[in-house]
């Protein structure tokens, strides 16, 4: 290790769990993000920090004005500029710890692609904000052996644990079947704190961080809740894995099997994911010059914003488009349709 | 006869009989999605209304959320 390595991680190195060969172990390691937003952005800081040498960040969304209030990678310019989440993330992190090798990927985590963006990574950390991306995740990493550490948090409250596929219970042992969409709070219908995303945030990092040096789990398997607001931490013991469990127990994949559907409501945000049958890269500047005079527009290098009436159309390279000021599943891929022609 | 039972770590008293679905009646939590251990065991979600609860277990009720 160089002498500019040893004095950068000097204080985690005085740590005896990790120390030097810890330290070279964090740095040989490669770490998925599955979003990153409130959790995958903070997780991303910390792990980026402790110079875990490969991150790959994958997020759907683009920065917007109501994620600074906890998201604490992102700024003003970010959300001005309309950037990627991913891309933003890695050119703050770039400007944290060059050291490390910052993969961002905008994209949306589906049956279609996630086996592929796992391949190689030693670690998952679950950053994403819905109950669909984690079943699919869940499924990912059991059938391929991937640990992945759950996180999620909704008002002042957080739940994280470890899950080591045939170690520990997963998901599905505890949550066999997916909740229905809009039968559980999400941060857009009941809000979410800053120092609950980050406290989650920062559980999952620790036990990323844990796994990656001495790939030890503890055990028995422990899930973590926490109330920023209340003031309450509590500590629970986790049975074995389940032998009925769906998933781990009977290997039966079946979020792995789901076909994507062209347009998903983004609950509670009066938004709309609309995926483009025509498929990636649409042309930004002849979309820029038909667009132009019927209302408000934003184009970087990664999307292209329209703004009409009450709607906002936001189109990604990878041919999505989120329709915000409609929760109607076809209003929006008719607005898709009569704005962008996909 | 009154039973005292450990709730999320704190007492709570109880009469007999009480199954888990009438102690989550009687709680009344924020978050819709609950998963509960009685004494360190998971409790399926069908077999919450047959669980009789007895002096002295110990019940975690924890939340799953899907926001992040």
């Amino acid at each position: 290790m160089s002498q500019d390595a040893q004095g950068r991680y000097s204080r985690q190195i005085l740590y005896p769990p990790i120390g030097t060969a810890g330290q070279a172990r964090l740095r040989a390691a490669r770490v998925l993000l599955t979003g990153c937003g409130g959790l995958g952005a903070a997780a991303a800081e910390l792990l980026a920090r402790a110079g875990v040498g490969h991150l790959r960040i994958v997020d759907r969304d683009v920065v917007d004005l109501t994620n600074l209030q906890r998201q604490a990678l992102f700024d003003e310019a970010d959300a001005r500029e309309c950037l990627p989440k991913a891309v933003a993330a890695a050119r703050h992190l770039a400007r944290i710890n060059a050291e490390v090798a910052v993969e961002p990927i905008v994209a949306d985590l589906d049956a279609g692609n996630i086996v592929e963006l796992l391949a190689g990574a030693d670690l998952v950390v679950d950053g994403f904000d819905n109950f669909e991306g984690r079943f699919l995740l869940n499924d990912a990493c059991v059938r391929e052996n991937v640990p992945w550490v759950h996180g999620a948090c909704v008002s002042s409250y957080g739940v994280s644990t470890l899950v080591v596929p045939g170690r520990t219970p997963c998901l599905r042992c505890l949550q066999p079947e997916l909740p229905p969409t809009g039968s559980t709070p999400t941060c857009d219908t009941v809000g979410i704190l800053g120092p609950a995303a980050h406290l989650v945030a920062s559980l999952e990092a620790a036990q990323a961080l844990r796994w990656l040096v001495a790939r030890a789990a503890p055990d028995p398997a422990v899930l973590i809740t926490v109330d920023v607001w209340d003031l309450r931490l509590q500590h629970v013991t986790l049975p074995p894995p389940s032998p009925t469990c769906p998933c781990c127990g009977e290997r039966r994949f079946e979020f792995l099997d789901v076909a994507t559907s062209p347009a998903t409501e983004l609950c509670g945000r009066d938004a709309v994911l609309v995926r483009s049958a025509a498929g990636a890269s649409p042309d930004f500047a002849a979309l820029a010059g038909r667009l132009r005079p019927l209302g408000e527009l934003l184009v970087n290098d990664f999307v292209l914003r329209f703004r009409a009436g009450s709607h906002e159309l936001t189109l990604f390279r990878d041919g999505r488009t989120i329709v915000k000021g409609t929760a109607d599943t076809a209003t929006a891929r008719g607005l898709v349709a009569r704005y962008f022609g996909a | 006869m009154t039973l005292t039972i450990t709730v999320n770590s704190e007492p709570h008293r109880c009469a007999e009989g009480l199954t888990v679905e009438e102690l989550l009646r009687e709680k009344v939590y924020t978050f819709p999605l609950k998963v509960i251990f009685v004494n360190r065991q998971l409790v399926k979600r069908d077999q919450v209304a047959a669980t009789v609860l007895h002096d002295g277990d110990v019940v975690e009720v924890v939340h799953l959320i899907g926001g992040g």
